[in-house]
């Protein structure tokens, strides 16, 4: 027989709910740290006039880093990497990774604009010596060269590399790279929230009928399943 | 939230609104007061820091002074001659781990040490994991004794100048034991087993010595990557868990729009513009600033106006505005701005100003019937005229700037109730996100509560500081 779940009623889990305190300032702080996060700096600038709230970076750092993002974005990588090493040499020093990435946008930018000489030129240089050096380098590397067997390459099994979303991942990992060497979290926190309210409420509803939010862009309760 | 007050019948609906809203606000402001700092540590338990002298087994051991450390005087003849001792108080059960550690001395004769969790009223002539609700981690045969006289091969026997270490997860559930900094087993912690157990150290051969350490001097573990690793492990459960698109996108600017901050506000939809790929959160997202964006412009100014400690200018705004708000004297709004008012002018040292504005305009808030959180507040901000050095004193919070955050939330929230469109009053006190962070709090909580009231609930203080 399966076990009866106790039911905590609306009423009652409001009562609970408004027992919680939760400080102005600290959901500041979290909105703070998401537009830093982010990049937003001048909504950050604003913030902290608006808000007295002070971020947890410096500013100043955010539009260097946020003209890298930017750069990767537009696939200008070579300027991209020179601004990063202008910001600190050391990101690319010690992230190989990060740096062979950079490397292999720059051969996909130089595909995707048909200069197919310079692209051999640039592979055997530049990112070969890599690929001897790392295994997964190598096969991301043939993977990146074999572009240029293909006439139409919308329709090739590597075709992802010249979209879009191969920018956004690289830009992502350069902007993880420089916040994290500025000793800042390189995510902000509110998604985190968001998940874990999502996995409390499952955790909880293993046990306890209570109201659920269900959609969180609306925070609206919903009335407990029995 | 409050439904109507029961006695003032001529109050018009908006009025008690006034009320409600006002004391929803100064009610969330004594969280950030000095008055009310113990209140906010739900998870505040007394920890154990030395040694409980008047329940040992006393004729087999003597403590130390410093009741740190404890040594077996007797000659051990039999299995009921143990040296046991238990820590002043209990486990702390809040928290994600609790650990302890000793340090043997000497291991004497046999160096029949233990370390282990014994519950109130344990029989303190038996070795730890002997009895039911108790258990032990051996020197002498490195055995786990759970409950039974009968042990469980568990880990390495340990002897003198060993540094040995205690500890409980609360998210497992379970024991574990450490040897000189290393973790040497885990045993599952019974549902069944008692809740308040405590820190326990045992003695048994002639001239064993222990002393113990609940924290005061530095681990051989290292507990904190300890508990790192566990949060980590949570986290990265957590972290796979996906979230609908531009969610965080959508609260921030919510947020940004419940609360009046306009300038960030449009800050931010510009820069959401030119991102890539562009944001842009359609109605199917569920964002519907129709209720939020009301009065924005004017809600930003009021709360500039009141941020820069300009009251008198607010007021008038409102008087323009919102007459409404502010058109009974007596209304919350109006005992909020005048207070605030009163610290203004005792910052800048204009204490007859100060004085003549209290017999004005706050006097008549004392002796009210029904509200003594208006009373209490009163009597601070009078009490500042005493000092020299106002901002010093004990009632030096409400010269703080958040202080006039408060004033201004509650305008704020009064300007959004005006809005014929808005449908609930919950949506002028509270953003969406601090809805999902109450309701987040409030599952953490409750979810502690259904396992035992054990382990760590979510705070977001903690997470932020």
């Amino acid at each position: 027989m399966a076990s009866v779940k106790k039911v905590i009623t609306r009423e009652e889990w409001e009562k609970r709910l408004n027992d919680v305190k939760i400080r102005k300032e600290d959901m500041n702080k979290l909105v703070m740290n998401f537009l830093v996060t982010e990049g937003y700096v001048e909504a950050a600038e604003k913030f902290r006039m608006e808000s007295g709230t002070e971020p947890d970076i410096d500013l100043a750092t955010i539009s260097d880093r946020m003209a890298v993002k930017k750069a990767v974005q537009c696939g200008n990588v070579e300027d991209a990497i020179e601004k990063v090493n202008d910001l600190n040499p050391e990101i690319l020093d010690t992230n190989p990774q990060l740096f062979f990435h950079l490397q292999q946008q720059r051969l996909i930018e130089l595909i995707r604009n048909g200069k197919i000489e310079e692209a051999l030129e640039f592979a055997q240089e530049e990112l070969a010596p890599r690929g001897e050096e790392n295994q997964s380098f190598l096969e991301e590397l043939e993977r990146t060269v074999s572009l240029l067997a293909f006439e139409d390459v919308s329709n090739c099994p590597v075709g992802e590399l010249l979209d879009i979303s191969q920018r956004l991942k690289t830009a992502s990992e350069v902007n993880a790279a420089i916040l994290t060497s500025q000793s800042h979290e390189k995510d902000p926190k509110l998604p985190s929230l968001l998940k874990m309210l999502i996995w409390a409420q499952n955790q909880l509803d293993e046990k306890v009928a209570f109201p659920r939010i269900n959609d969180l862009s609306k925070a609206t309760l919903e009335d407990p399943t029995v | 939230m409050n439904s109507n007050n029961s006695n003032n019948g001529k109050n018009s609906s908006f009025d008690s609104l006034s009320q409600d809203f006002g004391l929803y606000f100064l009610e969330l402001a004594r969280i950030g007061s000095s008055k009310a700092p113990v209140e906010m540590d739900e998870d505040e338990e007394v920890v154990p820091n030395e040694l409980n002298t008047i329940n040992s087994s006393a004729g087999f051991l003597v403590v130390a002074p410093d009741k740190l450390s404890v040594k077996y005087t007797a000659v051990s003849l039999h299995g009921h001659d143990v040296g046991v001792v238990q820590a002043n108080y209990p486990v702390p059960v809040k928290r994600l781990v609790y650990y302890f550690e000793i340090y043997v001395k000497d291991a004497g004769a046999k160096g029949q040490i233990a370390i282990g969790f014994t519950c109130e009223g344990f029989k303190m002539r038996r070795q730890p994991g002997w009895e039911v609700n108790s258990c032990g981690y051996h020197g002498d045969d490195g055995l786990l004794y759970r409950g039974q006289g009968k042990g469980e091969a568990f880990g390495p026997t340990y002897t003198t100048g060993d540094t040995v270490g205690g500890g409980i997860n609360f998210a497992s559930q379970e024991f574990f034991f450490t040897k000189n900094g290393a973790i040497v087993g885990t045993a599952i912690k019974e549902k069944e087993m008692n809740r308040c157990l405590f820190p326990t150290i045992a003695v048994h051969s002639q001239n064993e010595e222990v002393c113990v350490n609940f924290g005061q001097k530095k681990f051989a573990f290292d507990l904190k990557e300890y508990e790192a690793q566990e949060r980590l492990k949570q986290q990265m459960t957590i972290e796979k868990i996906p979230l609908p698109p531009n969610i965080s996108y959508g609260l921030v600017r919510a947020y940004l729009l419940h609360y009046g901050y306009e300038d960030t506000l449009n800050s931010f939809d510009l820069a959401s513009k030119s991102t890539i790929p562009p944001i842009c959160i359609a109605q199917e997202n569920g964002f519907d600033d129709q209720d939020i964006m009301y009065a924005l412009n004017q809600r930003k100014t009021v709360r500039q106006l009141i941020r820069n400690g300009e009251i008198d200018a607010a007021m008038n705004k409102l008087r323009d505005w919102y007459p409404q708000i502010v058109q009974d004297d007596k209304s919350a709004a109006c005992f909020l701005l005048h207070c605030q008012k009163f610290v203004e002018l005792i910052r800048v040292g204009a204490l007859e100003e100060a004085v003549k504005h209290g017999r004005i305009e706050l006097a008549k808030f004392l002796g009210l019937p029904e509200e003594n959180l208006f009373d209490a507040l009163v009597m601070d901000c009078v009490a500042l005229l005493a000092y020299e050095c106002p901002q010093e004193s004990c009632f030096g919070y409400l010269l703080k700037e958040s202080r006039r955050d408060v004033v201004a939330d509650t305008i704020n929230a009064m300007i959004l109730s005006t809005n014929p469109k808005m449908k609930d009053v919950q949506g002028c006190l509270q953003s969406y996100l601090e809805r999902l962070l109450r309701q987040l709090t409030a599952c953490c909580l409750e979810r502690r509560l259904a396992n035992g009231g054990q382990g760590e609930a979510f705070q977001l203080h903690r997470l932020l500081n």
